[in-house]
Order: structure tokens, then C-alpha cells, then sequence
């Protein structure tokens, strides 16, 4: 299972239908995320990237195709093989953080295995670890609204690492970030892929942002329309700028 | 443009006007058959007692019970009397129709007997349906309606209990009385006077002389001129006389009706303030932005009052219309305790009131938000949060415990006053109310302590959920709050009730362990109301001969109106044997030897009775009954809570001298040994099978839970109707959840993505729900025994003893039920949560 790559696409379509009509927000995508990758995701809008999220991260069913996570077809997962798979191989990191306002940071980042039914106790080590690997052991007795918004996006990756996911699903996760605090988290992302090796795949509309994965696969109209591989952040600008030209 | 903004918020929010509409609805629906059945029992009465006495203008009587207690010289008087056109005497008693060889101690098998002479005018106006029209022999006139239910036709004959034994009646007719009332089951019956002196062993006497006023003569004028002839114990009343007593009697009940009624619409009201509180937080920026566009707030004020004004009127509309349902419910509850039911009336007044009440509690639940809503700056509008104000907690605390103190000193001044005057009712409500409200002001305070405590083996049992529930539920202190209070009520009233109840019935069965040495209790079979079968004199040889038997005595009572009392109960033993039978708690002060005393020329008094009439030992009393006269001397006053504490007590002589009644009302018998009790109950049971079927025989452990059964029988109507306010502010507990769910979309669509499964959030809810419903009862029985303890203390103040007892059963049932009503209460928004979208969770503002 450790040689199958961390998602394997093919052929996905998801069209969304209502009554008569019906839109086709994913056309065909074929996309294979090794592991330890770090893959940007961009776009326009419209362009399918947050519905090419969502399917990955088994919150939205698909239409057609094939969809791999860490070597496990989940088309034919019912509901409860789809909340085991998110609990045990994804985690997420939200624009908007999502940390519950009244635990503290350590509990916010147990949560996922507190989730999953494990002694508090025996999380301890774990969200210390993961606390000081985004910089944080002092704040760790501290509630969301005590921290920094920079502090909280840290304490959601953190969090996101809690159950050492085969893939990590980043929403635009610097769009609520001042620059500063934004390259804060891109770098810890960075330093998660490399050190730890963990797999990335991360939606965002800011090249900058971008240009910090390894690879950078950009969508228009349900299609993968290129990819450019990340580092220059002027390749990327002009790329996308091409994309919504011909858009 | 309010009126249509209103309309459309009402509309909008379908399923929250529903669920704030249903509280009132259920009010209203309540408040209305419980008008509608008070009125229902009034006019029963009323037409029974038109129907009875027909064409009588005047009834005379020794008080109720009294059979053959009037003397039959009196008769020959009053029919002197100018201005008397008739006057027919009558006895009256009660038989048991024998079912499958026995007889039950069920009311359906109960029959009033009055025994008339054959020719006297029947007075009672009863319309013959079928058979003869007159007496025959011994044969028994029987009341259609009681024929029909028991399939008795014209010349069956039927087996009846009577004084005597097992008589068989053969059916000469069937007669109907009004339009056909429902007696509880209970029929009536008529015969030959002669054959009923034989039957029911009343050798002489009346029991009530009827008597119609000659046309164009004043009843009230013909009613002093009897009375100045009758002795000073008997009573000369109008039918309406009794009919009004009666009524007055029923008054009582009828005010606690209201009272829990009411408290159910509070409940309603209640349930309105806390949903258009969570209304109008949930839509500030909504309102703001009417107040940017220039909306005074005098308009908003009156948008949010008209929204309520839509819901209340729909509700009270509903409530109308469910009350009608309702109130077919009450009253055959209360038919099955033995209130008489005739047909259901409506009264008008309950079409009228009923709705006006529903639609005031919920403009006056709306009216503190609409103000708040009307406080809304305009820049509400573009703020995104609201930072709520600070709770002033110390406040809050010190005028709440300062109400809660005094309503427990109102509660208690109530109980504590043996009479009932205005003020001191007005204390006793108002003591609700105000302990009420001072337990909601701190219900802030204390509701999220109690939740921290009760969320603990919660959270043992599942972590997470456990936790977070928690959490939510003390986010919102007063929301929480105020969602546990509106059940606190509903319970505390339940626990109160149950307190009292149980004190009640704990507080007898200490008593009767203390003061009854008996080991078996004679008595009519299903002995309450009504002229009660007396027991042959010849029934106390047959016990005492039984081979188990000690010693045995019968003793004898009487309701009479002896111009010291009204309706006061007189109990009559035999001081040789007394002390074998009963201790008695005398007051200190009472004569050396009380049986002695009694032996001679004296009685004993309740000492409440004694404190009210400010008798003391020592003092006479001069009675007057129907035999004869005499003066009697206090020897002592009783305590507690045994017959005698709540009777004049003298001896059987006496008792003959004055009222001369006849049989015995109880047989009380003691085994010769202790080892032998089993066999005596064999023994009387036998007996009275073969020769007594009327009767039956108690052990005290069967007369406490006669006593138990019958208090919660009628306390059962108030469980009802507190059921409902329970079931009130269960609806509340919904809308909290749902408001709850709502403002935790993001939090709910984060747990899932994370890998909270579906039954995860299911059961999250479902633990808030749990933490709030839990805190609610668990505050509610502490108020209510507290309730239930200021009025039982209150009694103890006086002469009755009481002692408070805490109702085991009320507290287990009511822990268990709020249990599955927190489950019950959070299906919907559970089921909203579990099916929220996660996308579109993580997405929403």
C-alpha cells in the first residue's frame, strides 16, 4: 500500500444537478499526487479547484471517474468509511482556522483524536510535539480568542497533523492572513513536507502562496489546464494571467 | 409595512412559530378545559340536585350520613306547619349489586337507596321509563341508566348487599333522573320504606324529611317556621341550598385547577420570551439595517409586538380548538376519581378568556425583547458581532434569594392559616410567584454550576461530546438559563404536589401505626360520600365469636350540624374498651382519665377545632341532635391525624342519647395473639362473604394504601395538567437546540470534516440537551420540595400534625423522565445537525 501514491484521480467528473439543468463543475481530471508532494492548486473561480478539494477530502460525493486516497478507493464508501477516512487520512486547514472557541489550543489540536475516541491522557505528547513544532509549547493553556490569527492558523496545523494524515487539504489557508503571518504558515507547511514528508495539497488564488509547493496544477472550466512547477512566482502570475485571458 | 414585515417574520420562520405557537396553544387548550370542565362538574351538580329534588322546595336533615337521625315526631310537626302543602319523609342508604357471587368495592356496584311510603307524592320530579309506576311489595324502583349499564331489565331479579345480607330484588320499574347523569357508575334506587327498615336494619327514624311549599307561600318564610320547630342540629335547606355548598366545596379544587392552568400559560409566556429574545439577537443586523434606513423604534417595538400578537392569536385559536379535545380527557380523569359528570358544557366564558389569556402572555412574553430590539443601534447593522452586556451576577443573586425567601415565607404563611381569607391566598400565590421568579434570576448563576456537575459522567462516557456539550451550554448562561427555568417550573409544581402528597399520606401512616392498635377495620365496601350502610349491631357478636378473635368494638359517625360546627364529624366509641383500640395523642392538659371521663358526661375535641372555636378542657358544650340534648364537658384535646383527631369523640350512650343512629359505621377487631392475625382475616373475610358482602375488611397495611390510592387518584388531574406545562417547556428546550445547532453550523461542519461520524453529533446534541433538561428537573425538585416543605411546615404550625415526607416516587420518576424528554427534545435539532452539509457548514457566516 506504501508505493501507491497518496491520491490517484482519474477521469473525475462531478456535475451538480438541479431540476432541469444541470453544471458540470469537474469535466474529466486526471491527477496523481505522489507522496510527499506539495501541490498548489489554482484557478478562476468557478474553475472546480474547491470542488476538486472537497471530493479529495470526502465531503462531496462524485459523478464519475476514479478517486484513490492513500491507496483506498473511496467511491464505494458509505458514510461511515467516508468519516473513518477523514478522520484517519486527512486533515484539513481551513481559511477561516474553525478552532472551538472554548478549548484551548493543546485541546483544539488533540480534537481530531479525541474524536476518534483516545485518552486525553495519552494525547498529551503528541500536541505538545506538534505545539512546539509550529512555535507555540507557551501558548498551548491559551483559547482561540487569546491568540493571534497567525497563532490560530498555526494551532490548526498543527492540529491537522494530530493523526499523521496520508494527505493534508489546505483551503486558501494564508486568505486570512497579513503577509507576515502568512509566510509564517507557508514555511511551516514547507518544513512539514520536507522534514516530516507529509503530502500537501493546497487551493489558493495567491501566487506567492503558490510558489512555495513543488508543483502548482492549475484548473479552468472543470479542466486541468497545465502546470507549472513551483519556486518562481512570476512563471505562476503569468501563467494564470494566460488562463483568465483565454477565460 | 410593519404589518406585513411582521407577518412575513412570522411566516418566514414557519418552523419556529410552530414551536413558540405550540407552548401557547397547549396554555390556552389547558386554560380552557380546565374552565370548561369546573363548569362541566357546576352544572352536573346542578342538574343533579334540580332533577333529585324536582318539585321540593325544602329538604330537612340531621347533615349528611345521617340515617334515621331524624325523629319521626318531627314528621306530624311540619306537616302543621302553616304554609307546608307536603312533606314526605324518607330513609336513606347505600347497597352493593352483587357481581359473579361477590360484591366489589368498585363505585359501578355502588346503589343509593331511599326507602319512601308507598302513595306519598314522589317529590323527586323521577320520570318513569318502564314497568310500574308505584311500589311494589319489595320490589325496587332502579335508575335506568345504572339498569342499562349493569343489562337489568323489568322484572329480573338481582342480587344486592345490603346491612343485612345478600337480598335478591326483583325490578318492579325503571325511572330516570334528569337527562340521564352519569354518577361516577353509581345508580339510584327507591323502595317501600317498610322493606328498607328491614333490609338496612334502620328500625326508626328519617333520614330527610322533603317537604313542598303550598303555592303562593314564601319558601323562606316556610323555611323559619320549620326551624324554629326542628331541634337546633337539623337543617332546613333548599336544594340550591346544597347545590351551592357543594359548589363551595368544589371551589377549592376548582381554584387549584386555575392555579396550575395558569402556571402552565406562564410557562407559555415564558417560553415566548426566551425564543423572541434568541429572535431578535439572531437578527440584529437585520434590524439595524431597518433602523439605517430610518425605522423609529417605536416601529420596530411594534413590529416585534405585532409578530407576537399574529402568533398569539393563531395559537389561541389552535388552543381553542385542542381544548375542546382536552377537556373530554379531564374530565374523565376526574369521572374516575367520582366526580358525577352529566353532559360537557362549554361555557361561554372559556371561548372568551382562554384565547385572551393565551394572546396576553405572549404579547407580554414579547414585550421585553421588542423593547430590547427597539434598543438596537443602526450600527448593529455593519458590525459583525454583538458583544452581549455583562451579566450583573451579584445582583442577580441577592434579589433572587431575597424572592426566593420571601415566596417560601408566603407559601408557608398560607399553609400555616387554618383560615383562607383574600390576603392570605394572595400571599400564597403571590409566594409562588415570587419564589419563581427568584430562582429564575438566579438561574444564571446556578444553572451553569449545576451543568459543570452533571456534565461529568457524561463526559465520561463520551469525551468529546460530553465536553463540548457542556461548553455550549454554558456559552450561553442566560439562555440556558432560561430554557432550564421554564421546566424548573413544570417540575418544581409536580415535586410540590408530590411533596405535599407524600407528607400527606406519610404523615397518616406514621400516625396510624402510632395511634391504631387495631389489626382489621370493617367498613363499607368502597366507603366515601353518600348515606354509607350502616353495619348491623349483630355483625360485632358474629366477629367477636370468630375463633382468632380478641377483643372487637364498633364505633359509629355522624356529619352533623350541631350549631357548633357546620358539617362536623362526630365519632362515637366505647370507652370500656377505647384504650385496647386506639391511643389517642391528648394535648397536655387533659383530664387524668379521658375514658372515664368519657364514660360520663364528657367528649374530646380536635385541637384544631378547639383552638378555632377557642374552647379549652374544662368547658361545656351544650349539643343538640335529633334525639335529645346534653351538655358536655371537654376532657381533652387530640392531636394528629386519626379519626378522633378530627372528630368530636364520646361514648356510644351519648352518641345514642343525642343522635340516635343506628348500626355501626366501623367494626374494629384484634386478633387474640399477633400469631393469629392471618387466620382472623380469614375468618371476617369469611364472614362477611357469606353474610356481609356490603362490607369489607382492612389490615392497616390495606387502610394506609387505601389512603395512598385515594390521594393519587386525585392528585393525578394535577399531574395532568402539569404534565402539559412540563410538556410546554420541552418545546422551549427544542428551540434552544435548534437556535444552539444553528449559531455551532461552523463548529458542527469542523467536527465533522475532522471525522466526527453522524451518531457523534447526534449524540453531542443530544448530551446538551440531556446537561439542560437535567439541570432543569434537578432545580426544579429542589424548588418544589422546598415548595412542598415551606407549606408542609406551615400545616405543622398549627394543631395538625404533619411531617414532611420527600416523594421518593415523584423524584425517581421525574429523574427518569427528564432523561428521555432531554432525548426526545433534541430528536429535531439532532437530526438537523447530523444532516447539515458539511460544505455548506464550513462555508456559513
Amino acid at each position: 500500500m506504501s508505493d501507491s501514491p497518496a491520491v490517484q484521480v482519474s477521469g473525475l467528473t462531478k456535475r451538480y444537478e438541479s431540476g432541469e439543468t444541470s453544471v458540470d463543475a469537474l469535466k474529466g481530471i486526471d491527477l496523481t499526487i505522489e507522496r510527499g508532494d506539495f501541490v498548489a492548486v489554482m484557478g478562476p473561480s468557478g474553475s472546480g479547484k474547491s470542488t476538486l478539494m472537497h471530493i479529495l477530502g470526502a465531503l462531496e460525493t462524485y459523478s464519475e471517474g476514479s478517486v484513490a486516497i492513500d491507496g483506498k478507493e473511496i467511491g464505494g464508501m458509505n458514510e461511515e468509511e467516508l468519516t473513518l477516512l477523514r478522520r484517519d487520512s486527512i486533515g484539513f486547514i481551513f481559511q477561516f482556522f474553525n478552532l472551538l472557541p472554548t478549548m484551548t489550543a493543546e485541546e483544539n489540536v488533540m480534537l481530531p483524536s479525541m474524536v476518534a475516541g483516545e485518552k486525553t491522557s495519552a494525547l498529551k505528547p503528541r500536541s505538545a510535539e506538534l505545539l512546539e513544532l509550529v512555535g507555540l509549547s507557551d501558548r498551548a493553556k491559551h483559547l482561540p480568542s487569546q491568540l493571534s490569527g497567525g497563532e490560530q492558523q498555526r494551532v490548526s496545523v498543527a492540529r491537522s497533523l494530530m493523526r499523521n494524515p496520508a494527505l493534508l487539504l489546505a483551503d486558501e489557508p494564508t486568505g486570512n492572513l497579513d503577509s507576515k503571518n502568512g509566510a509564517a504558515v507557508l514555511d511551516m507547511l514547507r518544513d512539514v513536507q520536507q522534514k516530516a514528508g507529509h503530502t500537501i495539497m493546497m487551493v489558493t488564488h495567491d501566487a506567492v502562496a503558490a510558489s512555495r509547493a513543488g508543483r502548482v496544477v492549475f484548473l479552468r472550466d472543470g479542466l486541468i489546464a497545465g502546470e507549472v512547477a513551483g519556486g518562481d512566482s512570476n512563471r505562476i502570475i503569468e501563467f494564470f494571467a494566460g488562463l483568465e485571458q483565454a477565460a | 409595512m410593519i404589518r406585513s414585515l411582521a407577518w412575513r417574520s412570522v411566516s418566514a420562520r414557519k418552523g419556529r412559530a410552530v414551536l413558540n405557537g405550540l407552548g401557547i396553544v397547549l396554555g390556552v387548550a389547558l386554560f380552557f378545559s380546565v374552565l370548561s370542565l369546573s363548569q362541566t362538574i357546576v352544572s352536573t351538580f346542578d342538574e343533579l340536585f334540580s332533577s333529585v329534588y324536582g318539585d321540593t322546595d325544602l329538604a330537612v336533615s340531621a347533615g349528611a350520613n345521617g340515617q334515621g337521625t331524624l325523629n319521626e315526631s318531627l314528621l306530624p310537626k311540619i306537616q302543621k306547619v302553616d304554609g307546608v302543602s307536603v312533606a314526605v319523609p324518607s330513609v336513606g342508604t347505600t347497597m352493593v349489586l352483587i357481581r359473579n357471587g361477590t360484591a366489589e368495592p368498585s363505585q359501578k356496584d355502588q346503589v343509593f337507596v331511599s326507602g319512601v311510603r308507598p302513595g306519598d307524592p314522589d317529590l323527586a320530579g323521577a320520570k318513569t321509563v318502564s314497568g310500574a309506576d308505584d311500589l311494589v311489595g319489595d320490589q325496587l324502583q332502579l335508575d335506568a341508566s345504572f339498569a342499562e349499564n349493569n343489562k337489568i331489565k323489568v322484572g329480573d331479579t338481582v342480587k344486592f348487599a345490603t346491612s343485612t345480607g345478600v337480598r335478591p330484588l326483583k325490578i318492579s320499574g325503571l325511572f330516570q333522573i334528569g337527562s340521564g347523569v352519569n354518577f361516577g357508575g353509581q345508580g339510584f334506587a327507591a323502595m317501600d320504606m317498610k322493606y328498607a327498615r328491614e333490609y338496612f336494619d334502620i328500625p326508626r327514624g328519617f333520614s330527610e324529611i322533603d317537604v313542598k311549599v303550598a303555592s303562593g307561600r314564601s319558601v323562606a318564610a316556610v323555611s323559619k317556621e320549620i326551624e324554629a320547630i326542628v331541634p337546633a342540629g337539623i337543617q332546613v335547606n333548599t336544594p340550591s341550598d346544597i347545590a351551592d355548598e357543594i359548589n363551595s366545596q368544589i371551589q377549592g379544587f376548582n381554584i387549584i385547577l386555575y392555579f396550575f392552568a395558569a402556571m402552565s400559560l406562564f410557562v407559555g409566556g415564558f417560553l415566548i420570551l426566551n425564543s423572541f429574545n434568541m429572535t431578535v439577537a439572531q437578527r440584529l443586523r437585520e434590524i439595524g439595517m431597518l433602523r439605517t434606513l430610518g425605522a423609529s423604534r417605536k416601529l420596530i417595538r411594534r413590529m416585534i409586538l405585532l409578530e407576537a400578537l399574529i402568533l398569539g392569536a393563531l395559537g389561541a385559536l389552535l388552543g381553542v380548538a385542542i381544548g375542546l379535545l382536552l377537556t373530554r380527557l379531564m374530565v374523565w380523569l376526574v369521572s374516575n376519581v367520582g366526580f358525577p359528570i352529566g353532559t360537557i358544557t362549554y361555557p361561554p366564558v372559556a371561548f372568551i378568556v382562554a384565547p385572551i389569556l393565551g394572546v396576553g402572555a405572549t404579547v407580554l412574553g414579547a414585550l421585553r425583547p421588542a423593547i430590547r430590539a427597539s434598543r438596537i443601534p443602526p450600527i448593529q447593522a455593519v458590525l459583525v458581532e454583538h458583544r452581549s452586556q455583562p451579566l450583573r451576577l451579584g445582583r442577580r443573586l441577592t434579589v433572587g434569594s431575597v424572592l426566593t425567601v420571601v415566596g417560601l415565607l408566603g407559601v408557608f404563611t398560607l399553609a400555616a392559616s387554618s383560615d383562607t381569607p383574600l390576603p392570605i391566598i394572595l400571599a400564597g400565590v403571590f409566594g409562588v410567584i415570587f419564589l419563581f421568579s427568584g430562582v429564575i434570576m438566579i438561574g444564571p448563576v446556578v444553572v451553569p454550576m449545576l451543568v459543570r456537575g452533571m456534565a461529568w459522567p457524561l463526559r465520561r462516557l463520551t469525551p468529546v461530546e460530553g465536553r463540548i456539550a457542556a461548553d455550549n451550554a454554558r456559552a450561553n448562561p442566560t439562555r440556558t438559563a432560561s430554557t432550564a427555568s421554564g421546566l424548573m417550573i413544570g417540575v418544581a409544581l409536580v415535586a410540590a404536589i408530590g411533596s405535599i402528597g407524600s407528607s400527606f399520606i406519610g404523615t397518616i401512616s406514621d400516625d396510624l401505626d402510632k395511634e391504631l392498635k387495631t389489626d382489621f377495620t370493617i367498613q363499607p365496601r368502597g366507603a366515601q360520600g353518600g348515606p354509607q350502610a350502616a353495619i348491623a349491631e349483630s355483625a360485632l357478636d358474629q366477629v367477636r365469636a370468630l375463633p382468632a378473635a380478641g377483643p372487637a368494638t364498633g364505633v359509629k359517625t355522624l356529619f352533623v350540624a350541631d350549631g357548633v360546627a357546620k358539617n362536623q364529624a362526630v365519632y362515637a366509641i366505647d370507652p370500656a374498651t377505647h384504650e385496647q383500640f386506639a391511643t389517642p395523642e391528648y394535648s397536655p392538659g387533659a383530664v387524668p382519665d379521658v375514658n372515664a371521663a368519657l364514660a360520663r358526661d364528657s367528649l374530646t375535641l380536635p385541637a384544631f377545632f378547639a383552638k378555632q372555636k377557642k374552647l379549652a378542657v374544662g368547658d361545656t358544650l351544650a349539643l343538640e341532635g335529633p334525639r335529645g340534648s346534653k351538655r358536655l364537658k371537654v376532657a381533652a384535646l387530640v392531636k394528629g391525624n386519626s379519626a378522633e383527631a378530627s372528630s368530636i369523640v364520646m361514648s356510644l350512650d351519648n352518641f345514642d342519647a343525642l343522635y340516635g343512629g343506628t348500626g355501626f359505621s366501623q367494626i374494629l377487631a384484634i386478633a387474640k395473639t399477633p400469631e393469629q392475625r392471618g387466620a382472623l382475616g380469614e375468618q371476617i373475610d369469611t364472614l362477611l362473604k357469606n353474610n356481609y358482602p356490603a362490607f369489607q375488611s382492612l389490615s392497616n397495611e390495606q387502610v394506609k394504601q387505601r389512603i395512598k390510592d385515594q390521594t393519587n387518584q386525585v392528585f393525578a388531574i394535577f399531574y395532568v395538567i402539569m404534565a402539559v406545562a412540563i410538556l410546554v417547556s420541552l418545546l422551549g428546550v427544542v428551540n434552544t437546540l435548534l437556535m444552539s445547532v444553528l449559531e455551532r453550523t461552523r463548529e458542527i461542519g469542523l467536527l465533522r470534516a475532522i471525522g466526527s461520524s453522524r451518531w457523534q453529533i447526534r449524540r453531542m446534541i443530544v448530551s446538551e440537551s440531556l446537561l439542560i433538561t437535567a439541570a432543569g428537573s434537578a432545580l426544579g425538585l429542589v424548588v418544589g420540595m422546598a415548595l412542598g416543605w415551606a407549606f408542609v411546615r406551615g400545616i405543622a404550625s398549627g394543631e395538625t400534625h404533619a411531617e414532611f415526607h420527600p416523594p421518593v416516587a415523584v423524584i425517581v420518576t421525574v429523574a427518569i423522565l427528564s432523561v428521555v424528554a432531554g432525548i426526545l427534545a433534541a430528536i429535531p435539532p439532532a437530526r438537523r445537525a447530523a444532516k447539515m452539509n458539511v460544505i455548506d457548514a464550513l462555508s456559513y457566516e
